[in-house]
């Protein structure tokens, strides 16, 4: 997609292995739980994004 | 995860506490119910799906599923249902209990609490719904807890998207897909930001178109995929139609046989009747010789006999003695004086004497003589030939006959009527699959166009935020989002791949041992199952029998790869496989007796616990003998009513030797009860 956005395979494995803990916590929870999942994920988006991409 | 036992209150039909005991056994792994229609097959089967996740997950056959409690029991005012499911799972024993209470005027409540048992003891589980989760999914739990009756639907055309579920619900990628929702929605949250930077027009432009293109690729790609699934199913009707006419296309050509036979059996009858009259022709050309040969025979022999004898002399002869009677003279030279004695005598000779006529007329006699025993020397030959050409005739009229008759009975069995509907239907399926190829080709090429766009778009988009702080943070998180997409993507159809690969060489496995002919399975486009006679490579003309077992087997080789599974490491990215009872409703119903028979065989195979609803026309004879091994625990429900019988027939059946009658009336209560059957 990007050229010069450079992610290290650490970090995108890493990345993912949280968010598919967090979707693991809303699996068997799925009433109303929808936007409360999916906001968190923005927040982690953000978070990885903030401490990983950011500084370079 | 093994079903130890399930108590029922008040469930539905089953009124009052009734509790079922199930098999445990490993090698008699089958418990076995039977009820006839209506009687709670199903609502037994959705007892155990409500307990586990309420009203939810419960089939779609189970209707009404916010009014669990028993008629009976409402009526006496008793408002409770409940149901109790105790298993056993890696090792350990818990107990699941599901609670519905009504409440006259109010809303019902149901409440569900799990509990570990140990030494006898309940320890309560802190989260009910998440442990039940943990030990078989909902998703999963569908493909164990299976709706029999509606078993050939996974095999039905167009229902690959169904198929396709089933497989990443087993597959346990239902978390994985979740996150992938959730990462784009991320990256689209992320790339409004970007369109709505304030300040900053050339990027807020930029970034409005990427977003526009990007949905308008998503909704191609969305477009595409459902324009290849239904290309996949016009395809699959042409094809199942093009069989069906392949029966039609064979009456041409039966019929164009019937004509040239029919040719043959003319030729046939015609070179019959030339050897019948070859036959009397025989008779005329023959008899004479036939009948003649001995007197033919014994005249050559009198004729041959008198020559030698000199009865038949050359001539005796009336020119000899008219000369000597001239002469007046005797061959020994004494004068023969007419009116002497010895003149008399000679002038009688002539009386007697031959001539050159009669000689001539006796050789000529004796050559025909002659001619006619050749003849009859050559008589049975000639009436060999004669019969050989008959026979030869005879069978091949015989064998026209027969084939015309074969031909007439192939040509008896197609439904002409169908052939015009069925060609109209062919026309217009080649024009959808026609028009669907042609727009996928358009949205091939839009998609083309788009990707190109957003690589530009995206490129310049770049470009800009590098300028700016914001506008690049944005960027950070909008791509971060995507390259998880993208590596989630990869990385669950890696997984689904060998998944398809998995299951269609198991269900191959299985059509080999129970399918009446040799078929070839295999995943077509999408999840669209393809079917062929394996020798010819035609596909199959699917029967709802067919759909039935071919389902079947999918399941069968669902619950396989779920197990295998459980037992390897997998990928955290999903939800390990586990291990179920298989719980089937009906599973015969679309099946002849032959394909019960030879599927109830690999039934009990198919898990390492199996529950099996039957009715008493699937429950037949040969299919309780050939399971009669493998059942641990049987049960029969049986209907009680509390009106009159009204003239209704009685229903009973013949089990281990006892009649159990499973439909009463003039009973106290109207409920369905759980029998135990006597062994």
């Amino acid at each position: 997609m990007s050229d010069e956005i450079q992610i290290m395979p650490s970090t995108l494995e890493g990345f993912l292995a949280d968010i598919i803990q967090h979707e693991k916590r809303y699996a068997h929870n799925e009433r109303g739980a929808k936007n409360e999942r999916r906001s968190k994920v923005v927040e982690k988006v953000e978070e990885t994004a903030a401490r990983e991409l950011d500084k370079k | 995860m093994k079903l130890l036992t399930i108590k029922l209150l008040n469930f539905r039909q089953f009124y009052g506490s009734q509790t079922i005991h199930f098999a445990t056994d490993s090698v008699q792994n089958v418990t076995l119910f039977h009820a006839e229609n209506g009687v709670g097959k199903t609502t037994l089967l959705n007892a155990i799906l409500w307990c586990f996740y309420g009203q939810s997950g419960v089939t779609e056959k189970f209707e009404s599923s916010n009014n669990i409690l028993s008629y009976q029991a409402a009526s006496e005012k008793q408002m409770i249902a409940k149901v109790d499911v105790a298993f056993e799972h890696e090792g350990r024993m818990y107990m699941a209990t599901r609670r519905h209470s009504a409440s006259p005027g109010g809303r019902p409540e149901e409440s569900l609490l799990a509990y570990e048992i140990l030494n006898g003891n309940t320890e309560p589980l802190p989260a009910p719904d998440a442990f039940i989760a943990s030990v078989v999914p909902m998703e999963m739990a569908h493909h164990f807890f299976f709706d029999g009756e509606h078993a050939e639907s996974f095999a039905s055309t167009g229902n690959f998207r169904k198929v396709g579920e089933a497989i990443r619900n087993m597959l346990g990628s239902t978390v994985a897909d979740s996150a992938i929702e959730d990462l784009k929605y991320a990256a689209k949250q992320f790339g409004d930001n970007l369109a709505d930077l304030p300040g900053e027009e050339s990027i807020r432009q930029k970034s409005a178109e990427l977003q526009a293109a990007q949905s308008n690729l998503e909704k191609c790609l969305s477009d595409r995929q459902r324009l290849e699934e239904n290309l996949v199913v016009f395809n699959d009707q042409i094809a199942l139609i093009d069989q069906d006419l392949l029966d039609t296309r064979s009456a041409k050509e039966l019929q164009q046989k019937r004509i040239q036979l029919e040719g043959v059996f003319r030729t046939a009858n015609a070179a019959l009747a030339e050897a019948d009259r070859d036959g009397v022709r025989w008779i005329g050309r023959q008899a004479i010789n036939v009948v003649a040969s001995r007197l033919s025979t014994e005249t050559l022999h009198f004729i041959d006999d008198e020559k030698l004898r000199g009865k038949i002399p050359s001539p005796y002869n009336e020119e000899l003695v008219m000369t000597l009677l001239s002469q007046e003279a005797c061959l020994c030279g004494r004068p023969l004086e007419p009116g002497t004695e010895c003149f008399a005598n000679i002038q009688n000779l002539l009386r007697k004497a031959g001539n050159a006529e009669v000689q001539s007329k006796v050789m000529r006699a004796r050559g025909y003589l002659g001619e006619l025993k050749v003849k009859r020397a050559a008589a049975p030959k000639d009436l060999n030939r004669s019969q050989i050409s008959y026979a030869s005739a005879y069978q091949s009229s015989k064998l026209a006959e027969q084939q015309l008759a074969e031909l007439s009975e192939k040509l008896s069995k197609i439904d002409y009527d169908q052939i015009a509907h069925k060609e109209k239907a062919r026309a217009d399926f080649v024009l959808k699959s026609k028009a669907a190829d042609r727009d996928i080709g358009q949205i091939i090429l839009k998609i083309s166009i788009y990707e190109r766009s957003i690589e530009n778009l995206t490129r310049e988009q770049q470009r800009l935020a590098l300028s700016n702080a914001k506008a690049m943070k944005l960027l950070n998180r909008k791509t971060l989002a995507e390259r998880a997409v993208e590596l989630l993507k990869g990385v669950l159809a890696s997984h689904e791949e060998q998944a398809r690969v998995f299951i269609a060489a198991e269900v191959n496995r299985i059509l080999s041992v129970t399918a009446r002919r040799d078929y070839k399975f295999a995943f077509g486009s999408g999840f669209s199952f393809d079917l062929t006679f394996a020798s010819t490579g035609r596909p199959v003309p699917r029967s709802s029998g067919e759909n039935q077992l071919l389902s079947l087997a999918f399941i069968a080789a669902l619950i396989k790869f779920c197990r295998d599974r459980s037992l390897a490491k997998g990928s955290p990215l999903l939800l390990p496989g586990i291990v179920a009872p298989l719980i089937l409703d009906s599973p015969f119903g679309q099946l002849d007796s032959t394909y019960r028979v030879d599927t109830s065989r690999f039934i009990a195979l198919m898990a390492e616990q199996v529950a099996l609803f039957v009715s008493s026309s699937q429950g037949s004879p040969d299919v309780l003998e050939v399971l009669k091994d493998r059942v641990g625990k049987e049960y029969v429900l049986i209907s009680e009513n509390r009106g009159p019988r009204n003239g209704k027939h009685s229903e009973e059946l013949f089990l281990n030797g006892y009649r159990y009658e499973t439909s009463l009336f003039g009973c106290e209560k109207d409920m369905t009860r759980i029998e135990v059957v006597q062994q």
